[in-house]
């Protein structure tokens, strides 16, 4: 039996603690008690000794000093690729399945300095290289909605800490989808925000020039309370922009549905239709209803969308495979004890051993994009047409406000459909890889039920650094839907 | 169409990525290599004659905002002690990491090295 939490949001827990309605030691025992008695994988080592400690002490400091962020006290869990210093940080694979680092990465130091008690770490597809989360060595991530169903990846066991109630909010990431597909599959929102706007400062890396960590919570004002906390400069990431931290939770709180009208969303033909059924009927709802609240529709073009899954695929791989380049058994993680004579082989075995197939896939295929006599035709052309699509969507753009999108064509499949397919499994990356190449802040909002009664949604893409507006039509679409709201 | 890559490129291929293929993965890795190659041929018809590549969109703004911009001190400062960068790691010997001998200086005892 599922414990019921008091408070279903973190903005709803964050104004019990500030009321003295609930300790923080309340909740964490709560959500414990939940990660414990669940069966869905989703966590690769759970902290309960020390969540104990770290709200027990922060009970202490709310009663001293009075509460001074939404996420202080506020129990939460983090994707197993931040690095957390002393706690062992897998990345979901047997490459670091011992490797406990030495330091904090800019995201556990946030939430550290601000109070949260973390519960633990949760499962993913081995260094982000999935979108159904069957592809850890820790097995796959079940989906709290229906056990049967994959929780969608990479950031699997965050969506699903947030749906079995064993965590408020959890920071995943998002490289090509990575946040927003195990979001839409588990009836949560999700934010990839702005690449740049987010320190990937100890973020173990995939694809450098996608990667971005994106809060998943049950509301979108929830994203907003996280989003405060991790948009700080951070001068040890080279590619984290000066944009200032977002202080926009008084903004949202002061909003009404209201804020709706006369938005222009742009649509692209064919988006929608390209989906299943269950799904297009109910994104044909959700447009129809931003219509209702004065919104208007205005048809975009967005010619190169379709090559945007090769485009993603030769930059991803690339980016990996000079990334996983770092892996070699000899300064931390898994070192193969063959008998290979020399050290190039010694390191081959480690890597042979210690990756995945999926990851090994990828390197391969990366190491092919660039390599002598085939980067031009293949990274370089990828980077071009990159441009290329960067530009559609920045004309696109002078036409609305906004894009609406799918982000997946169908609800969450059977564990093991997609798997045994694999074109299926990259096609499944069709509606979010755009905006993970183009850089721009896109937002995963669940809306209505499809198939088995799994939830669908949408995704709405904003203009270049627009996280905040993107926030502020996400919650007064939560407002006007009485979804999930304070 | 079915696009083809020869066994022979893929061991050189796996050998660049420092990984190893076992003779019956080959078939394996082989078709994945096809599937992948199919699946981004579709960027061939897109024409991009004096299209400038976009790698990293930061760096392009950091280009052209110099708030932004920003170099570390060239000062000493404290970093993780010799202790913790050695915990992790699989073999230690004398405070070094220990790796296989890189290269043979014909002196029998010398089959192992360090950095």
């Amino acid at each position: 039996m599922k414990v019921r939490l008091k408070m279903k949001t973190l903005y709803q827990s964050h104004l019990a603690l500030k009321n003295k309605e609930v300790s923080s030691l309340e909740l964490t025992r709560e959500c414990l008690k939940n990660a414990k008695s669940s069966d869905h994988n989703t966590y690769i080592s759970l902290l309960e000794d020390t969540a104990l400690k770290e709200a027990a002490n922060v009970d202490i400091n709310i009663s001293q000093n009075g509460i001074q962020s939404y996420v202080e006290g506020i129990p939460y869990s983090l994707k197993d690729l931040f690095i957390t210093e002393g706690v062992r940080t897998t990345a979901g694979s047997k490459m670091l399945y011992n490797y406990i680092p030495p330091y904090d990465g800019f995201i556990s130091k946030a939430f550290k300095n601000a109070g949260s008690v973390l519960i633990g770490k949760t499962n993913l597809d081995e260094f982000g290289m999935g979108s159904t989360n069957e592809h850890s060595v820790f097995g796959s991530v079940k989906n709290p909605l229906n056990v049967k169903k994959i929780s969608g990846g990479s950031s699997g066991g965050s969506a699903a800490s947030i749906a079995e109630n064993s965590s408020y909010f959890s920071v995943g990431s998002d490289t090509g989808g990575s946040a927003r597909l195990p979001a839409n599959f588990c009836g949560l929102v999700a934010l990839k925000p702005s690449y740049g706007r987010v320190s990937r400062y100890g973020q173990i890396a995939y694809a450098s020039s996608l990667d971005q960590a994106s809060p998943m919570a049950q509301s979108v004002l929830d994203l907003a309370c996280v989003m405060e906390n991790i948009t700080v400069k951070d001068d040890l990431d080279e590619t984290n922009l000066n944009l200032g931290a977002m202080k926009i939770v008084n903004e949202l709180l002061a909003l009404d549905e209201s804020y709706l009208k006369g938005k222009k969303i742009g649509l692209s033909e064919n988006l929608v239709e390209s989906c299943d059924d269950d799904v297009k009927r109910e994104l044909i709802k959700a447009l129809a209803h931003l219509k209702k609240m004065g919104s208007e529709l205005v048809t975009i073009s967005l010619p190169h969308l379709k090559e945007s899954i090769a485009t993603y695929y030769l930059i991803a791989t690339s980016e990996a495979s000079s990334n996983l380049a770092r892996y070699s058994g000899i300064h931390f993680g898994f070192k193969s004890h063959s008998n290979s004579e020399s050290h190039q082989s010694s390191s081959q075995d480690s890597r042979s051993f210690g990756f995945g197939e999926e990851v090994k896939k990828r390197l391969l295929f990366g190491t092919f994009a660039l390599s002598s006599g085939f980067h031009e035709a293949y990274y370089k052309k990828a980077s071009q047409v990159r441009r290329i699509i960067a530009e559609d969507f920045l004309l696109a753009f002078l036409k609305c406000d906004f894009i609406f999108s799918p982000v997946s064509s169908s609800v969450a499949s059977d564990i093991g459909a997609i798997d045994s397919d694999p074109m299926k499994l990259y096609m499944n990356d069709l509606y979010t890889v755009p905006a993970s190449l183009t850089g721009l802040p896109a937002l995963s909002i669940p809306f209505g039920k499809g198939q088995h009664d799994l939830p669908t949604g949408f995704q709405l893409i904003g203009k270049p650094y627009q996280d905040s507006e993107l926030l502020k039509i996400g919650h007064s679409f939560e407002l006007s839907t009485g979804r999930n709201v304070l | 169409m079915t696009l083809k890559m020869n066994q022979e490129f893929l061991l050189q291929l796996a050998d660049l990525a420092m990984l190893k293929i076992a003779p019956e993965e080959l078939d394996h890795y082989q078709k994945c290599m096809e599937q992948f190659l199919e699946l981004v041929q579709s960027l061939e018809k897109i024409q991009t004659e004096n299209v400038v590549p976009l790698y990293n969109l930061s760096r392009e703004m950091i280009e052209q905002d110099s708030s932004s911009r920003h170099y570390r001190q060239d000062a000493i400062k404290n970093s993780i002690s010799l202790i913790d960068v050695l915990k992790n790691a699989p073999e230690v010997k004398m405070n070094q990491f220990k790796v296989k001998a890189l290269m043979e200086i014909g002196q029998e005892n010398l089959h192992e090295g360090t950095t």
